[in-house]
């Protein structure tokens, strides 16, 4: 591929960079395809809400950091899923053939991948907002409860990193080949729905960790159970938001030719 | 298929488990095979729906996990619900239910298909357009309507379930002013239909003016003749809507009504695992909670008379409720006659290809029905000196055996039904227990057990002697004295009380110590819960979610609270003084019921000192000892 020879465009591309983005942003998300994706992920949020948190997990208040843990490990794979689904967009076989011409611009590789997965994720966190704002109103409507404040750290824990990991992933492995996405898509929904009792380092959404029974793995029998993670869950939460953005940074690296 | 082979050669070479072409064949067809062929075809109709290949995957991974996380065996379509197969009982009373589900999840997923040809788009048409066109090839409409009306037809008439089941419905309430006293049915089974029919006659005595009996009935069941007094009255029968339980009118005036019914059909079950009654050409399976006997809701407190009948073809081996009277042969069917008096109606029956080893326990004759398969198992880990310990622990620290005349019968079952149960003088335990892998470590003698209890296997050995001893001694507490239940109390916490008793002193506290641990874990994690602390958010709840919660419940209640309780009152009385109490009551009430506010004061103790937290009376669950016990006893 032949590179555009310069690289010292001009430093008020910044404001052009954007409005591609916003290009990105509404190419991905502004059609119908969106917009079934978005609504079956809310379809399975409900039937979620409605079959498996009403409960709460292992006798924890159904709004309980760890019930909503366990929210969060169950819609993750299917979230993981979309995005996969979104990045397989970026190598597709039209993509590919405007690449050329997208090259030819003063844009660089890095910046093009940067933009890339920038309209990704602004797409997807949009998407996956919807069923955490389903399960809000959930909470108020069966049991007026408010204090979502308290749903950051299972939100940082159960949702953000493997989804870090899911696009670092995809994208590397896109940049590699891009038929070898497919693959992705059913050791997603593996990972997610089944539980292999997977140590902690492979266990990426946190499913197969809250399949045991929480007072047996953490050791306390009396009292309310503490919203504490063994260290090795922990790390490896740091673990894979580490090995997503070195992936994502390996997928933005330059062509040799 | 090389995956199918590789699975055969695990199981053959490693596992050393015989192949047998029909059932893995069958099996590997009707489970796998089948679940590929309905994704390929749901797919592709998503596919042809959608035109959008991201859209069909999405759907396809929502309708695979509804499929893995459902509880109704119907929407299993990618795995099933039969999830074992015995190896006693025969595999035909859980593959109905996945050939069913195969049945219907066929027009489902051609229906998705052809809809999927409905919807296919011609060239250059949008959907519309092409809806258009495709519905003008008359037949795929056609086509999808039908597959449509069947699908739905198969799944509104589906035949094994009985979504009613009276487990659950519990406020029909025994009527107090009818007694029971005599009973006596004849029943035929027939293997191959899996179907029964029967004719019983039930004796009633009962205050004047009271109007009607109500009668639990098995859905799958259907009545063909009834006469009360002596006369024919269909009429005076109706059903109880919602219910599988019959109401049927008497005249008011009389005090003594003689019923009459004869009734045939196909068991119904109350859900497709765990079920309390099947009837199949290498077993026959009926707890008194499959209704194969209809089961009248009366009070009765005195002894009733039972005596009976059962047909079957003479290949089985029958065990009846009370005493065998009488064994009769004719046509290649075998008739077993049985009488007993007891002070609940509660028969259950049991068939299989039994071998029968009689012993004695001081004065306890007891029989053991079980699989030759499972001889070698039982003969090398000397399950009949267990079961002899077990019976005279217990005579000698509660009482004799309550059914003196009769043998004490111990049945194997098939693990369609796990755990154990205990009716009149019959205690069933399901075939894991004597169907372990033969190469435990275990030593001969107690002495031995404490040092090598570090490995699995004796844990596994020591709690299936657990459940054996907990069955037998609802001989005692249960079936002799009939416990009635208001949850904690139930006869559950005493059986398991006594069980733990037992195990301790044959294999060693240190054996036995996680009995009372796993009471206490799960006491601790019910009083941690948070519907526990905030009962009023229950209402919130769905129907079916708290039913489930409530089974829970109860089942810590029964099963772990009352057993911590009977062990503070041991600890407050000293084991010694405990056992002659119980002993005492035992003696007092035997054949008779005994309610919580009887035990507390024979006992010398009050609420408050067993318990910070006393025993609160509940408002559920007072009628239902005998259906709990099917539904709870593992």
């Amino acid at each position: 591929m032949n590179k555009p020879s310069t690289n010292n465009f001009p430093n008020n591309n910044f404001p052009n960079l954007l409005r591609v983005l916003k290009y990105e942003v509404l190419r991905l998300a502004y059609n119908k395809k969106y917009f079934y994706m978005v609504l079956i992920e809310s379809l399975f949020a409900c039937y979620i809400l409605m079959n498996f948190v009403f409960g709460g997990k292992d006798g924890t208040a159904p709004f309980s950091k760890w019930t909503y843990s366990e929210f969060l490990s169950l819609i993750g794979p299917l979230l993981s899923v979309i995005l996969v689904l979104f990045c397989m967009s970026v190598f597709s076989e039209k993509e590919v053939a405007v690449r050329n011409i997208i090259f030819s611009t003063p844009l660089s590789e890095p910046k093009y991948y940067l933009l890339k997965a920038s309209a990704i994720t602004a797409v997807f966190v949009l998407a996956a907002s919807l069923p955490i704002l389903l399960s809000f109103a959930y909470y108020a409507h069966y049991f007026n409860f408010y204090a979502y404040a308290e749903f950051t750290l299972p939100l940082l824990l159960f949702l953000l990193p493997s989804q870090i990991f899911v696009l670092g992933l995809a994208l590397a492995v896109g940049r590699f080949h891009s038929r070898l996405l497919y693959p992705l898509l059913p050791l997603v929904l593996f990972l997610g729905f089944f539980n292999p009792r997977l140590p902690a380092w492979f266990d990426l959404f946190g499913n197969n960790f809250l399949s045991w029974p929480l007072r047996w793995y953490l050791g306390v029998m009396e009292g309310p159970i503490p919203y504490i993670l063994p260290d090795d869950f922990l790390y490896s939460r740091l673990v894979f938001i580490f090995m997503g953005v070195v992936m994502f940074a390996f997928a933005c690296r330059r062509s040799k030719t | 298929m090389l995956g199918g082979i590789a699975l055969y050669a695990v199981q053959v070479f490693v596992l050393k488990i015989t192949f047998d072409p029909v059932v893995s064949l069958s099996s590997l067809l009707v489970i796998t095979l089948a679940g590929i062929f309905f994704t390929v075809l749901i797919c592709s109709g998503l596919y042809l729906i959608t035109e959008n290949l991201d859209i069909s995957f999405l759907a396809y991974c929502i309708l695979f996990f509804m499929s893995i996380g459902s509880s109704n065996y119907l929407l299993k379509w990618v795995q099933t619900s039969a999830v074992m197969y015995s190896d006693f009982g025969g595999i035909l009373p859980v593959f109905k239910f996945v050939l069913y589900n195969r049945l219907l999840w066929t027009f489902v997923s051609t229906g998705i298909f052809t809809v999927g040809l409905l919807c296919r788009r011609r060239y250059e048409l949008n959907l519309s357009l092409s809806l258009k066109l495709n519905a003008k090839q008359l037949w795929i409409p056609v086509l999808v309507l039908l597959l449509l009306g069947a699908s739905l037809f198969v799944y509104i008439n589906e035949p094994y379930i009985n979504r009613n089941d009276s487990v659950f419905k519990t406020e029909l309430k025994a009527n107090e002013n009818v007694k029971l006293t005599h009973v006596s049915s004849n029943v035929q089974f027939f293997p191959v239909n899996q179907s029964l029919s029967a004719r019983v006659l039930y004796e009633f005595e009962k205050e004047s003016g009271t109007e009607y009996i109500d009668f639990i009935t098995n859905a799958g069941i259907h009545i063909k003749k009834l006469t009360v007094d002596g006369v024919e009255a269909p009429n005076s029968l109706k059903r109880i809507k919602g219910t599988d339980r019959v109401r049927l009118e008497v005249p008011a005036e009389s005090r003594n009504v003689t019923i009459d019914i004869s009734y045939a059909g196909k068991l119904k079950y109350p859900s497709s695992i765990g079920f309390p009654g099947y009837i199949s050409e290498e077993s026959i399976y009926l707890l008194e909670n499959s209704h194969w006997i209809f089961e009248p809701l009366t009070g009765s407190q005195d002894m009733i008379e039972i005596k009976g009948s059962v047909t079957a073809p003479k290949n089985l081996v029958m065990v009846v409720p009370g005493e065998l009277t009488g064994v009769l042969e004719e046509h290649g069917r075998k008739t077993w006659e049985y009488s007993a008096l007891s002070n609940d109606f509660s028969p259950g029956v049991f068939a299989g290809n039994y071998e029968v080893k009689k012993m004695l326990a001081g004065s306890t004759e007891i029989e053991l029905y079980y699989s030759p398969k499972h001889r070698a198992y039982i003969e090398t880990l000397g399950i009949e000196n267990y079961l002899i310990n077990i019976v005279s622990y217990y005579e000698k620290n509660i009482g004799s055996y309550p059914y003196q005349e009769y043998p004490l019968k111990i049945v194997e079952s098939s693990i369609y039904k796990t755990g154990g149960h205990s009716t009149l003088n019959i205690v069933t335990v399901s075939e894991y227990v004597f169907n372990r892998e033969l190469d435990r470590e275990i030593g001969g003698d107690s002495d031995n057990f404490s040092s090598d209890l570090t490995s699995l296997k004796d844990i596994t050995f020591v709690g299936d002697m657990d459940l054996l001893a907990h069955e037998i001694a609802h001989q005692w507490w249960g079936t002799g004295v009939f416990v009635k239940e208001n949850p904690p109390w139930s006869s559950e916490g005493l059986a398991d009380y006594l069980a733990y008793k037992y195990v301790t002193e044959e294999f060693g506290s240190y054996a036995s110590a996680y009995i009372p641990a796993m009471w206490k874990g799960g006491v601790d994690s019910m009083e941690n819960s948070y519907y526990y602390a905030n009962p009023k958010m229950l209402e919130n709840l769905p129907e079916k979610q708290r039913q489930k919660y409530e089974m829970e419940t109860r089942k810590i209640e029964l099963y772990s609270q009352m057993p911590m309780l009977l062990l503070r009152a041991e600890e407050l009385l000293g084991e010694e003084s405990f056992f002659t109490k119980l002993s005492d009551i035992y003696t007092d009430y035997r054949f008779k019921s005994l309610s919580y506010e009887e035990f507390m004061p024979s006992i010398g103790l009050s609420e408050a000192e067993l318990d910070k937290d006393p025993v609160k009376g509940k408002e559920t669950g007072t009628e239902e000892t005998a259906e709990g016990e099917a539904v709870f006893d593992e």
